[in-house]
């Protein structure tokens, strides 16, 4: 078995081992962490389901509106996801619900008797009991990546500005998220949901992809040897990889949930969590799909919608995306699908074409280096979303204090801060950051940029070829300054 | 036979048992927990009565209030905590002097009085804040010890509701507004002597300046008087201020003779005069505050019809700047239609909101757009 390069140990991708201090790695390892934390996440999911559908209408006192839009919105932009990549996927309470039934365990791993059904979907003879309410079957080949998911997601930012705002609508979404991770659950192995549907995780995948955290395994070479892989498999000290992942394999952290079940079944104590230099992950060639190319674009593309729609002073487009009319919202739905999966694709695609000219990279496919430097948009991305929530978390978190006292607006005073008045925090701070965040991401993906052509062509492809992405992202990255800086202050 | 056997284990954990019932035990009674906890606040958010009361405010079209009544019990510390889930509301209970403006949307605003009086009295938006906005009202319970007389609104004394929706037309009008500031002076030369400085009434002429007197008086009638054509009450003139009208010490000269030399606009400045005259600059304060937090959205802040509000009724609302209109139109009648409403014109009624001291207010700052009222 060959081992991919991006695995061999190297001493020029400088790791920090987390998982080498016998105190960390005891707790990851402990099978009651998912628990709690899924746990705790899931009351206040099933709080924000039942605040959004029963409660106040207006969403400044509702709990599914604060404590979704707000809350766990700046946190995981603002801290899990730039600073753990998936980490919110190890917390979220969507899944748990279908994992709890597929395994009929909250926290006991599978135990003697085999790994509750799931090993056999993948090793018929190692599993002679089935104790699994799942089907556990495979999910369809047609379906894989995210196209999925990508869909999943244009849909919701579609309709986010009456998502949202009305605690009911948020509601509903939080429910068909519930209800739909359960149902492929039991239809489907393992979190089949997580990995090709969710819409929140495909871009949490994405932007995972230059987080300072990893779980890998250490060393490719002793997984060569170990032919019973129990971290894919599972065993009787925990279940196989929920996210369908095969860790002597992975190199790259967008499809890794960081849930810890290979660091408990690997029997040859490999895998770590490490601390590293963000941005390795955007190299590795054989990770580089259009799939993720368009989740790159649609991003892009929604960082600029959003401030225009929700921090902008174009009031009738305002109205347009809160469905005031049915012949405005489809002028809207059609410019911003449009925008979405033609016009921004569509530019830099001319962009990789002209890239391509400019560097003499001819006997490269234009959609090769269309989808590569699609990576490049990940910093700038990430950068451009965590501007959009600085915005939105300063001036609004706040509402969470009296929210926490009266989550469904019906005047209870739980905590005592029913009263507590709202007032923005750091205002005067917001565009600092805002443009220090999108400059940090300009100057990030410039370096992503030149990093991808080299990968493409050994020894780099000039001054010329770097050009024109420069060019592309400098003009985006003005465009976004002026969204944050100019129209919206 | 599977299915069987998953479902025993839903329920009868087979490995790790000791750590798998905990967890199964917390989580059931974490999510029970939440469950009670969500019952028992739902059923207390219902209660009926109470002098702590949580009220939400909705777009008429959106349910309007979250109660339609509110039960206290008389003498009774009434803490109201009301929050909007829309737009900006307002909310005010009619004849009890109980407001709260603005209600803005994620903000609570409280509210304290004590319910002092027995009865039952509307409350109601006073921001206008959706096409049904005048449907927006509920009421307040306030319950004695022998029970709860229904606040009454008094009837016009002379004005039957058929008349009220009749149609108005003054016949002449003034070239220009007339005005009451350039009238006083005209009337303090000529009739002051026998009316009173204030129009109050003297033994030689009647009170025409008084509420009383020109309640169930138009101004049009008024104007025809001082030209001589009319008497006091409004009939053709045979007397003393008209052509063959008895002698008396005041009723010598004809009004005609009293009046030489007053133009039509000098007449009309009087009438405006006399309609300031039993009418206090706080009166007509009160009036014009009621005014713009009650019809301003419909009636228009001038008055001339043309507030955003009225775009939506089925009716035009009136334009109280027309003169043709309301200087044939007499102040009891105004009352009465303000008390009654529109009757499907849009316009809401306020007989059960408004005091009488209210009304007459809002009649008087009425007149004011098209009788100036003294500076």
């Amino acid at each position: 078995m060959s081992v991919p390069t991006a695995l061999k140990p190297s001493a020029d991708r400088p790791r920090l081992e987390l998982t080498r201090w016998p105190a960390v790695r005891s707790f990851l390892r402990q099978r009651a962490l998912n628990w709690t934390m899924m746990t705790v996440a899931f009351v206040g999911f099933i709080l924000a389901i039942a605040a959004g559908i029963l409660g106040t209408a207006a969403g400044s006192a509702n709990f599914g509106i604060v404590f979704v839009w707000i809350v766990w919105w700046g946190l995981l932009m603002g801290a899990l996801l730039p600073l753990g990549g998936r980490l919110w996927c190890f917390i979220c309470p969507i899944p748990a619900p279908g994992e709890w039934l597929q395994r009929t365990a909250l926290v006991a791993p599978p135990g003697n008797a085999g790994a509750a059904g799931l090993l056999s979907i993948d090793d018929p003879g190692r599993s002679t009991q089935r104790w699994t309410l799942s089907h556990g079957w495979r999910w369809p080949k047609s379906l894989r990546g995210i196209w999925l998911q990508n869909v999943g997601f244009l849909g919701v930012a579609l309709f986010s500005t009456v998502i949202l705002t009305r605690p009911a609508a948020t509601g509903w979404v939080l429910l068909a998220f519930l209800a739909g991770a359960v149902g492929l659950a039991i239809f489907f192995e393992r979190r089949s949901f997580c990995r090709y549907v969710c819409p929140v995780g495909g871009f949490i995948g994405l932007y995972s992809l230059v987080a300072p955290v990893e779980l890998r395994v250490r060393d490719p070479l002793v997984c060569q040897d170990h032919r019973t892989k129990d971290c894919y498999l599972g065993n009787e000290a925990g279940y196989g990889c929920p996210w369908l992942e095969q860790p002597w394999k992975m190199d790259r952290n967008a499809y890794c949930g960081l849930c810890g079940e290979c660091l408990r079944t690997c029997t040859k104590d490999n895998v770590a969590v490490n601390l590293r230099l963000p941005g390795p992950d955007l190299l590795v060639a054989h990770g580089w799909k259009l799939d993720e190319a368009y989740k790159a674009f649609i991003m892009l593309a929604c960082a600029a919608i959003y401030p225009v729609v929700f921090l902008g002073p174009w009031g009738w487009l305002k109205a347009w995306a809160n469905l005031d009319t049915l012949g405005g919202f489809a002028i809207y739905a059609l410019g911003f699908l449009a925008l979405n999966l033609v016009a921004v694709p569509a530019l830099h695609l001319g962009m990789a074409a002209l890239t391509r000219w400019a560097s003499g990279l001819q006997d490269i496919p234009v959609r090769r280096l269309f989808v590569a430097l699609a990576y490049a948009l990940v910093p700038l991305g990430l950068g451009a979303w965590m501007a959009f929530t600085v915005s939105l978390v300063f001036a609004n978190l706040s509402y969470a204090v009296p929210v926490l006292s009266d989550p469904f607006g019906w005047g209870w005073n739980l905590l005592g801060t029913r009263d507590v008045v709202w007032h923005p925090w750091l205002t005067g701070w917001v565009q600092p950051i805002q443009a220090s965040l999108l400059i940090g991401g300009l100057i990030a993906s410039i370096v992503a940029a030149d990093a991808i052509l080299r990968k493409i062509q050994h020894g780099g492809v000039g001054i010329r070829g770097l050009a024109s992405q420069t060019a592309l992202l400098t003009v985006e990255t003005a465009l976004f300054l002026w969204l944050y800086l100019g129209a919206s202050a | 036979m599977r299915f069987r056997n998953s479902l025993h284990r839903l329920f009868i954990p087979s490995h790790g048992t000791r750590l798998e019932y905990l967890a199964r035990l917390t989580t059931v009674g974490v999510l029970l927990g939440f469950a009670v906890a969500l019952l028992v606040g739902a059923l207390g958010r219902f209660r009926s009565t109470g002098q702590d009361v949580e009220l939400i405010a909705r777009q008429p079209s959106a349910g309007g209030w979250s109660r339609e009544r509110i039960v206290v019990n008389q003498g009774e510390r009434v803490r109201l905590r009301i929050r909007s889930e829309d737009v900006v509301h307002g909310f005010a209970v009619g004849r009890l002097g109980v407001e709260a403006d603005p209600i803005e949307p994620g903000k609570v605003t409280t509210v304290e009085f004590v319910a002092d009086r027995a009865g039952e009295f509307p409350f109601y938006c006073t921001m206008w804040c959706d096409p049904n906005h005048a449907r927006m009202r509920g009421i307040l319970e306030v319950r004695g010890p022998a029970g709860f007389p229904l606040a009454s609104s008094t009837p016009a004394s002379d004005v039957t509701l058929q008349h009220l929706d009749d149609p108005r037309d003054a016949g002449v009008v003034p070239q220009v507004m007339s005005s009451a500031t350039r009238g006083l002076p005209l009337y303090g030369q000529r009739c002051a002597s026998c009316h009173g400085a204030r129009a109050e009434g003297t033994p030689g002429g009647p009170g025409v300046g008084r509420r009383e007197f020109l309640v169930d008086r138009r101004p049009a009638d008024v104007f025809q008087m001082l030209a001589g054509a009319t008497t006091h009450d409004g009939s053709p003139r045979a007397g003393a201020h008209g052509p063959g009208a008895p002698r008396s010490p005041h009723a010598a000269l004809s009004h005609s003779q009293y009046v030489r030399g007053w133009s039509e606009q000098d007449r009309w400045d009087v009438v405006a005069a006399l309609w300031s005259l039993d009418s206090s600059a706080e009166h007509i304060d009160l009036g014009r505050r009621l005014y713009l937090k009650n019809c301003a959205a419909c009636h228009g802040e001038r008055g001339r019809g043309d507030g955003p509000g009225g775009k939506s009724q089925p009716n035009t609302p009136a334009n109280f700047t027309d003169p043709r209109r309301m200087l044939a139109g007499t102040s009891a009648i105004y009352t009465a239609k303000i008390r009654r409403g529109g009757m499907g014109t849009g316009m809401p009624y306020w007989g059960s909101i408004f005091t009488e001291e209210e009304l007459t207010a809002l009649v008087d700052y009425l007149r004011t757009f098209s009788l100036t009222h003294r500076e």
